[in-house]
C-alpha cells in the first residue's frame, strides 16, 4: 500500500513505528468524526476548497485517524 | 525455517538451560559484532566492551529481581536486531547518565545514591532496561512531523497509508501528479532532515544514520508487537518461568 515512491516505504516504515504508540503519543486519535468536519471533508474530497482551507484542516486530519480514513473513502468513491 | 524462527528456538532452548544454545548466542561473533555496533554508534572501546559483557551476562542471569534479558524477545524480529537494540539502549543510558554527572555539583558525584540525586537522575539501577532509543526515536519524529507542511503531510498519509492515487489526490487542487510526487518528496525529506536534527541536539554523541533510524524503526516495531502468546510458546515448546 506504500506506492511506489521512493519516499513511500521509509515513510511506512515511520507510519506503522508510530501506530505503535498510543494515540495521546502519536497524535492519532480515533475519535468519531464531528459533522462540520466531516462537512469540510466532503467539500475537500469534492476540491472545492483551496489549499489555505485544506491547510487549516490538516491538523484535525493528522490528529485523527478516523478522519483520514474517511476522506481516503471519499475521494477514492468520488473522483 | 526462517532466521526469526531459528533465533527463537535457540532463544527457547538457552532460557531451558541449553549449554550448546547459550554458547551460539553467547559466542565471540556476537560479542565482537555487538562490539563493533556500539563502537559505531559513538562509544568508546572501553564502553563497547564492558556494555556488551554487561549485555551478555544479563541476557541468561536474572539480575536485581529481573528475568533475563532474553526472556523478552518475543521472536518478530531477528536476535541481531534485538541485542542491537538493547545494546544501544544500554549505550544511550550510559551517555545521559555520564552527561547527567558532569553536570552534578562536585559533591554529589560518585557519592552513593542520594534523595536529591534519584529525583533528579532517574533510577537507572532499577529501570536499566527503559526504552532510551524508542523514545528518541518516537521524540524525534514527532518534532520532524511538527516542521512539516501538515497539508503536504495528510498527502502522504493519503497516498502511502491509505492508498489513493497520486492523480486522485492531485484532483483536489488541479495538481499535476509530479506536482503531488513533489510534495510528498519534500515531506520525508523534512522529517529526514529534521529527525536527525533533533537527534543530534537530544544525544550529539550518538552516531546515527538515516537507515539506521529505519532499521531501529522497523525492529522497534517488530518488538513492540509483545511477547509471544502461551498458545506460540506451547507450540514452541516453551516454558519460560
Amino acid at each position: 500500500m506504500h506506492s511506489n515512491l521512493p519516499s513511500g516505504e521509509n515513510f511506512a516504515t515511520i507510519s506503522a513505528f508510530l501506530s505503535t504508540f498510543a494515540p495521546e503519543v502519536s497524535g492519532r486519535s480515533s475519535d468519531e468524526v464531528t459533522p462540520f468536519l466531516k462537512q469540510k471533508l466532503q467539500s475537500l474530497a469534492a476540491g472545492e476548497l483551496n489549499e489555505e482551507e485544506a491547510r487549516n484542516i490538516s491538523q484535525d486530519l493528522l490528529a485523527n485517524e478516523n478522519a483520514m480514513q474517511t476522506l481516503a473513502g471519499l475521494i477514492i468513491k468520488h473522483p | 525455517m526462517s532466521e526469526q524462527d531459528h533465533d527463537y528456538e535457540l532463544v527457547a532452548a538457552a532460557l531451558q538451560g541449553d549449554a550448546d544454545a547459550c554458547s551460539q548466542i553467547s559466542n565471540s561473533e556476537t560479542t565482537r559484532w555487538l562490539h563493533a555496533v556500539l563502537m559505531k554508534r559513538g562509544a568508546s572501546d572501553t564502553e563497547a566492551t564492558d556494555l556488551t559483557a554487561d549485555l551478555i551476562a544479563d541476557c541468561f542471569g536474572a539480575k536485581e529481581g529481573k528475568p533475563p534479558l532474553l526472556e523478552k524477545y518475543n521472536g518478530k524480529g531477528k536476535l541481531r536486531a534485538f541485542l542491537t537494540r538493547a545494546a544501544i539502549n544500554r549505550l544511550i543510558d550510559l551517555k545521559r547518565h555520564q552527561k547527567f554527572e558532569g553536570q552534578l555539583p562536585e559533591h554529589l558525584r560518585e557519592s552513593s545514591a542520594t534523595d536529591e540525586f534519584d529525583l533528579v537522575a532517574g533510577d537507572t539501577v532499577t529501570e536499566p532496561e527503559q526504552d532510551h532509543l524508542v523514545e528518541l526515536l518516537r521524540d524525534a519524529l514527532l518534532h520532524a512531523f511538527s516542521k512539516c507542511d501538515p497539508l503536504h503531510l495528510v498527502l502522504m498519509r493519503l497516498v502511502v497509508v491509505h492508498g489513493v492515487r497520486q492523480d486522485l489526490v492531485g484532483h483536489l487542487f488541479g495538481w499535476s501528479q509530479s506536482k503531488v510526487s513533489r510534495a510528498i518528496n519534500s515531506v520525508m525529506t523534512t522529517i529526514k532532515e529534521e529527525t536527525m536534527e533533533e537527534i543530534l541536539r537530544t544525544d550529539p554523541w550518538l552516531d546515527l544514520e538515516w537507515d539506521d533510524f529505519l532499521n531501529l524503526c522497523r525492529s522497534s516495531t517488530s518488538f513492540f508487537v509483545g511477547a509471544p502468546s502461551q498458545q506460540e510458546r506451547d507450540r514452541s515448546n516453551i516454558h519460560v518461568k
